[in-house]
């Protein structure tokens, strides 16, 4: 049973159809990547499948969960990071993670995981930093971390390698293949070929808002 | 050959014009259209906003004249030349310490960019930066001394004002001007030579702490010369001859024309101190120091006031923060610790002034007298407490990725963004009653049904933020939270309807000498309405779309 089920799933800004009705599916243990050119629907489908933007039809199903009837349930198995984060401009990055972790009830060994993962995305030194003072590739690294700070089953990323540099990067793959063999579901959009070649398990390809598998 | 165009003379030309273009055009004047016709229109436009000005001047004056008759000045000008004094004393320290703590030259990115990393004349870039702030600084001067000019000759005229008088007007008008604009824009450019040499160095030197500790005696010395005719005239005497010979009584034309004299002194003099210390100015530091405020200046002339104000908050906050030591719970209860700790570092004397607004209405519920007036009363501190009460969930709603990503059922979640904002709008509501204990049974019933029209003011507002909020909107990059809509009339109407039904049963029945019945019964209606309202909200923030 795949972890994200999106059955007939379509969404319209008015009378734009900026996403055409499409089936999808992320099973564990699997990358996909998403493709296609500037304005073909990518982080529409993304928000909708992450529950932030509610699509016009369709349902969605994260780990047998609806997306919207059992929202608590489906949301803690379901991570999302936009191209763009945006943050608490009174907290800290430490701050951050540990309201993510705790409002997800993820308290126990809260300390070691988020200095462990700060310490890895070379983010230990700016821990205490407040986030308007982040750089691009600095705020998508912590938007990433918001992610892998807490338990889920299936992750979701909006071009998250567009502003990070070639170490960051390469870092980020190793997380991605690692999350792979722990049994997550990883879908992500992307315009970098070597992304797509070196990870890809499933590649879906859209276009004027029609989603089709590669 | 024509030698090459200055940089800095191009920038400055082309900026002074385009800021002029941008009001004339506000005004009702079109500087691109080249026709014969508008030519024609800009003599009608200058002429038609001189005789507004002029009119509304008057006015003002009139008014201003009739003032200084309530208070039966027995000299108005010398009260004025004072007050001026102390004005432009206030002003110049305001803008001293501005200047000793932050550049007054202000850069944008492109000015960083390319006009910092430039081999340009310093002294120019001095000059330039300072005409275009001067020209924005100097109105308010100007007006004051308009209007302050035709009010005493008002006050001064034997007879009943005619249209011959108005040269009068203009000859007090010019006479001020001329005193004033050249002793304010000398104060300003020296200050501005202070603040360009504080940028020659990385750190201020003990010089400038010596100096900002003398005028920090001054300031103290002026405040206690209110009271001290004495030390007050030897201070203000540098200021006041020139007040004087703007406003004061009569001067003989040599006199008058010896103080002006000095007034362009003093013009020269600043200006002089601001081309010596600009010389070797640092633009890269200005630049550095003021990126931000370039920002704020860009929001604001955008009319993006929210933008400019979470900036302000951001240059007003520390550029780190050790983890808050608050105690956590997991789930929902982190929206509460979230809060407190955001409360606690963005804390500005405005919000304390909001809240104390709602005190201050909470009061007025109970001492204003007869029962329509409480509940006006009550539906403005109903009002503004949801208002209030919302900051936070608008502040979280700008964040949607991280608010909807939240596995928290919508029940807690509601309840955790507003219950903090709710308990101290309670605790505040207690506070007034307990101040000014109305009479029992009723001032026990107001205090138990507080808690309920807290809530309802609150769930109203959210209700109407939540129901104009729109995903794709919400997800839009913004600076604050420009993207989130306001409470609007409709949610007002709201707020007003559901905690004005209780609350003036409430207050009517206490009016009643058999009113009790009533006033009971507000707490049923008010309960009614906040379940209502919070399944409202509920549903509404589950179904944003």
């Amino acid at each position: 049973m795949p972890l994200l089920q999106a059955t007939a799933l379509s969404h319209s800004y008015g009378t734009f159809q900026a996403l055409a009705p499409c089936e999808l599916s992320l099973n564990a243990g699997e990358i996909s990547v998403l493709e296609g050119p500037n304005g073909s629907g990518k982080s529409t489908l993304l928000l909708c499948l992450s529950g932030l933007l509610r699509p016009t039809t369709g349902e969605i199903t994260v780990g047998g969960f609806d997306l919207y009837s059992d929202e608590p349930e489906a949301k803690r198995l379901l991570a999302f990071m936009p191209d763009v984060p945006r943050f608490y401009a009174e907290l800290s990055a430490w701050e951050h993670l540990r309201f993510l972790a705790l409002a997800h009830n993820a308290a126990e060994g809260f300390e070691k995981r988020a200095e462990s993962l700060l310490r890895e995305f070379d983010l230990w030194e700016a821990r205490d930093l407040l986030p308007h003072h982040y750089s691009r590739g600095m705020s998508l690294k912590l938007g990433l971390l918001f992610a892998l700070i807490r338990p889920f089953k299936v992750l979701l990323l909006d071009e998250p390698t567009s502003a990070l540099d070639a170490y960051s990067s390469a870092l980020f793959l190793r997380r991605l293949s690692d999350l792979k063999g722990q049994g997550a579901a990883v879908l992500l959009s992307t315009h970098d070929p070597d992304l797509k070649a070196g990870l890809a398990d499933r590649v879906y390809f859209l276009k004027n808002g029609y989603l089709n598998a590669a | 050959m024509r030698p090459d165009p200055d940089p800095v003379w191009i920038l400055f030309r082309r900026r002074a014009f385009s800021r002029l273009a941008y009001w004339c055009l506000v005004l009702g004047y079109d500087f691109r259209d080249r026709s014969l016709t508008n030519r024609f229109y800009f003599v009608y436009f200058l002429l038609f906003w001189l005789a507004w000005a002029t009119a509304v001047f008057a006015l003002l004056g009139y008014t201003l004249a009739g003032f200084f008759v309530t208070l039966s000045l027995a000299s108005p000008a010398s009260t004025i030349v004072l007050l001026g004094a102390y004005a432009i004393t206030a002003w110049g320290l305001v803008l001293f310490f501005q200047v000793t703590g932050g550049s007054p030259f202000v850069f944008s990115e492109p000015d960083a960019f390319l006009l910092c990393q430039a081999p340009v004349n310093r002294r120019k870039v001095g000059a330039a930066w300072f005409l275009m702030d001067w020209i924005g600084t100097v109105l308010p001067f100007a007006a004051a001394s308009v209007m302050l000019a035709f009010a005493l000759t008002e006050a001064s005229l034997p007879h009943v004002v005619t249209i011959l008088d108005l040269l009068a007007y203009f000859a007090a008008a010019l006479r001020a001007l001329a005193l004033v604009l050249p002793l304010q824009m000398g104060l300003q450019a020296a200050l501005w030579g202070v603040g360009a040499w504080r940028l020659h160095r990385d750190h201020p030197p003990a010089r400038l702490t010596w100096l900002r500790l003398v005028v920090l005696l001054l300031v103290f010395t002026l405040l206690a010369s209110i009271f001290l005719p004495g030390p007050r005239y030897v201070l203000l005497s540098p200021l006041t001859f020139f007040f004087q010979a703007a406003f004061g009584g009569f001067l003989s034309p040599s006199a008058w024309l010896v103080r002006f004299g000095f007034g362009l002194l003093v013009l020269a003099l600043g200006m002089a101190a601001l081309l010596v210390w600009s010389a070797r100015m640092p633009l890269g530091r200005a630049a550095e120091e003021t990126r931000l405020q370039s920002r704020i200046r860009l929001s604001r002339s955008a009319l993006d006031f929210e933008g400019a104000e979470v900036l302000r908050r951001q240059s007003g906050m520390k550029t780190t923060r050790p983890a808050s030591r608050l105690p956590v719970r997991v789930g929902a209860w982190m929206l509460v610790w979230k809060d407190l700790v955001q409360s606690g570092r963005s804390l500005r004397f405005s919000q304390v002034l909001r809240w104390g607004w709602v005190f201050i209405l909470g009061l007025g519920i109970f001492l204003a007298p007869g029962w329509l007036v409480k509940i006006v009363i009550g539906g403005v501190w109903a009002v503004s407490l949801g208002t209030l009460a919302t900051d936070r969930l608008r502040s979280d709603l700008a964040r949607w990725w991280l608010l909807r990503s939240l596995p928290l059922r919508t029940s807690d979640l509601v309840t955790a963004l507003l219950g903090p904002a709710c308990v101290l709008g309670l605790l505040l509501g207690w506070l007034g009653l307990a101040l000014v204990s109305p009479p029992a049974p009723f001032g026990w019933l107001a205090a138990v049904l507080l808690p309920l029209l807290v809530v309802v003011a609150a769930l109203g507002s959210a209700r109407d933020i939540l129901d104009h909020s729109r995903s794709r909107v919400l997800l839009t990059p913004a600076q604050g939270e420009e993207n989130v809509p306001r409470q609007d009339i409709q949610g007002a109407l709201t707020v007003l309807i559901s905690a004005g039904i209780p609350l003036g049963l409430l207050v009517w029945g206490s009016s009643l000498s058999n009113g009790l019945f009533l006033a009971l019964l507000s707490l049923p209606i008010a309960a009614l309405v906040a379940v209502l309202l919070f399944r409202s909200v509920c549903l509404i923030y589950r179904e944003i779309r």
